[in-house]
Parts: C-alpha cells; structure tokens; sequence
C-alpha cells in the first residue's frame, strides 16, 4: 500500500470580510489529499481557519481608507474522500463560517457580522501517470461547487453585501492539477498544485471573479525513528492566487481583482501514520490589489486527518 | 413514589414554559389584523455623501405586525427594523438605489426606493 500523503491547501476566501470583493467569491473551503487514495482508502479531514486584517490596500500599497477598525473571519469546514480504485478518489466538501465580521471604524462601535453554510464542492480525482520507480505522480480532478440557497443570505431582514456573504448563491466549477516527487532517501517531497475556480451568476446578478491558485510545497521529515509512534514533517508553502474581477449585472466592479503571493509554514503531526495533525499559517510576502480593498494580514489553520482501509 | 413526584415537578416545568411561549405568539384573529398596511415614506437623511460615510435611512410605515427588510446593490446596511445605516463602501462611487419592503402579519408588502449618491 502506497503511503497517503496527506499535505493541507486551504482553498478560502482570502479574507472573507474583505472590502468590494476582495474576496473571490467565497469559494470553497476546503483541503486536500494530495495524490490519489489507495483503493477503499477512506480520508477523513476536519479543519479550523482563522483569518484577520485591519488595513485597505490600494494596488500593492497600503491605503489611508479607514473605513474599517479590523475584518475576521472564523470557518470549519470537512472533506470526505474515498479511493473507489488505485486510481480513481471521489471528494465531497463543505463549510461553515461560524462568522464572517467587519468592525467599523465609520460609524464607531458598529459592526455586521455573516456566517453560514458555504458551497460544496463534489469532484473526481484521477491518476493519470504514476511510476513508483521515480515516485513520480500526476493526478488531475474536475468538480462541480454548488450552493445550500439559491438565495442571497440575510440578516434580521437586511441582505448582507456580497463580500459578507457566505456563499456565492450559485453553481460553479473547479479543475485541480497535482504532481508530487518524492525522495526516500532523503525523505524530502516536492508538490505542485494548481486550482482554478469559476462562479456562474447568481439570482441577484453577481458573478464572483474566477481564481487562480498555484502552490509549491517543500517538505522534509522530521522525526524518523520507528519507537516513537509521532512523526513530524514540517512543510513550506509558496502560494500565489489571482482573483478575477467581479462582474455586477454583467459590468465589471472596478474595486475587485488581485494578486497575492503567500508563504505558509506548515508542520504535519503523524500519529502512528494514520492520524494526521496540521498546524498552518498564511503569511502574506506581496499583494496587489484593483482600487481600495481590505488586504489580508495574516491567518492560520489547524487540521485533523484520518485515514481508514475499508 | 418519589419517581412519580419528580416526573410531575418536570411535567410542570415543561407545561409552564410552554405557556410562557405561547403568549409571544401573534393571536390569528388578534386586534389590529384588519389594519391596512400603508408605507408612507423612506427617507434619507443625507441623500448625497462622499466614500467612508454614512447616512442614515427610516422608513415611516403602518399596519398589522410589520416587518421591513433592506435591500442594497453595493455599500453596507448596518442594523435592522425601519430605521438602518448605510456605509459608502469604496466600491459605491455613483447611485445607490436603496429598496425598503415593508410587509404585513398577513403577508401584504409594498416597497419604495431612495437613492444614495456616492462621490
């Protein structure tokens, strides 16, 4: 049996509260197995992240809007992937943002708080060349996120603006591309990982921005000995997401779109290899944002694993 | 014995919290229901403001156990009931049509619309 690889991407809104439509479009929070599952291999993943700013930026500087004191967002969500052969894994995720707040700064004391049940998303992975010589391995998938409501979500009768709201309201698809190298040896892996995501248009006439997510991971072994049932790996993510504009009744929303480049240390806790703990953080190295929009700051993540044979 | 005593105790905790709720429901035939509903206004109390400020919007409405919910393209609307925030967000440069509906305990709704103008 091949060793599940289990290496956490965390496919959240940069900062759900984001300003105008920093945020792409709620996508779908989730994490991912990297690679395929054995067949009747069943991956259990529950996850928590934690995401926080208090600053505009306005291309790739800061900005003096002041509009809001500071913006978080908290989310669960979980993921359910099954190996229904050596080369075929389903996986079916969805979340919930305990809540999705802005504090004004403009008026003071105020705040507005979202929450609820974002997309889910179902999609199908296959391995498409595998050489456990090299331990070489390309997996592509393709899904489809859909929406709990159709409905724009509101509040005490008061519809949230978009960039507070949950969901994107609408279907959309997502197309995912993995190549990991591994070294025994060494016990250093290498992962490229590609995500593209694209909303359709809701009821009310937004169509979140596409994205682009492209990630390398870096990891290297820790603790090797067989006596200690815990193993470690520590992991470093280099992590850029492109977010299209968001387009209002077919017109593009001037204050949407960005490019960020992340670095996310991440450290990976294997308890009898068929426990995983990971604790990740986001740090953000360059962001560029079109016109003034709530920039991140900083974000952290923790996530449990559990893999079964069936 | 004892048994039957605490089962009655926790009976009559049950019953009296269920009595307790039952008075925050509407009456079906209670005072008012023939009420019509009428909006009669909504109002800004600044109609024109400038990016990173606020107005405040109240809606004037009568009738049978009203509900008024808000609805807004772009911008923020911050609190609930016939009086609201509205927050020019950066994305709000321009018109910001507003809409109030205003609707009754026997699910009657009128609406009406005010204009923020951001610059």
């Amino acid at each position: 049996m091949r060793k599940l690889i289990f290496f956490v991407f965390l496919a959240l809104p940069s900062i759900a509260s984001a300003q105008c439509f920093s945020s792409a479009g709620n996508p779908v929070g989730g994490s991912n197995n990297m690679g395929n599952l054995d067949k009747r291999t069943l991956s259990l993943v529950a996850f928590y992240h934690n995401s926080y700013s208090d600053r505009f930026f306005e291309g790739d500087k800061p900005s003096s809007i002041s509009l809001i004191d500071k913006a978080r967002y908290n989310f669960m969500g979980a993921l359910m992937a099954y190996g229904f052969s050596d080369r075929f894994t389903l996986e079916a995720e969805a979340g919930y943002f305990i809540d999705k707040t802005k504090f004004y700064a403009i008026p003071e004391g105020y705040s507005l708080k979202g929450f609820g049940l974002t997309n889910a998303l179902v999609s199908g992975k296959y391995q498409i060349y595998y050489n456990p010589v090299k331990k070489i391995e390309f997996a592509a998938s393709a899904g489809l996120k859909f929406p709990f409501s159709l409905k724009s979500m509101e509040v005490n009768h008061v519809r949230l603006p978009f960039d507070m709201q949950p969901s994107t309201s609408t279907i959309g698809g997502v197309i995912q591309a993995y190549l990991i190298k591994q070294h025994s040896l060494t016990g250093m892996r290498y992962f490229l990982f590609s995500r593209f995501e694209a909303n359709g248009t809701n009821r009310d006439g937004y169509r979140f921005g596409n994205s682009l997510v492209n990630s390398v991971f870096v990891s290297k072994h820790l603790i090797r000995t067989s006596m200690w049932p815990i193993s470690g790996t520590v992991i470093l993510q280099v992590r850029n997401e492109i977010r299209g504009q968001t387009f209002i009744r077919e017109i593009p929303e001037p204050a949407s779109g960005s490019f960020k480049l992340f670095l996310s240390p991440q450290i990976n806790l294997a308890i009898r290899e068929k426990f995983n703990v990971s604790f990740m953080v986001d740090l953000p190295v360059y962001q560029y944002y079109r016109n003034a929009q709530i920039a991140d700051k900083i974000s952290f993540s923790i996530v449990l694993n559990k893999a079964l044979e069936l | 014995m004892r048994r039957i005593n605490q089962i009655i105790r926790y009976a009559w905790v049950i019953c009296s919290i269920a009595l307790l709720t039952q008075c925050d429901k509407p009456d079906p035939g209670g005072e008012g229901q023939d009420e019509p509903l009428v909006f009669t206004r909504l109002t800004a109390a600044r109609d024109t403001i400038f990016t990173e400020d606020t107005t405040r919007l109240s809606a004037e409405a009568s009738g049978y156990n009203i509900t008024y919910s808000w609805w807004v393209e772009k911008g923020d609307l911050i609190g609930s009931g016939p009086e609201i925030i509205f927050v020019a967000t950066p994305c709000t440069v321009g018109n910001n049509p507003v809409t109030c509906t205003v609707t009754d305990g026997n699910q009657q709704s009128k609406s009406l619309k005010v204009t923020i103008t951001v610059f």
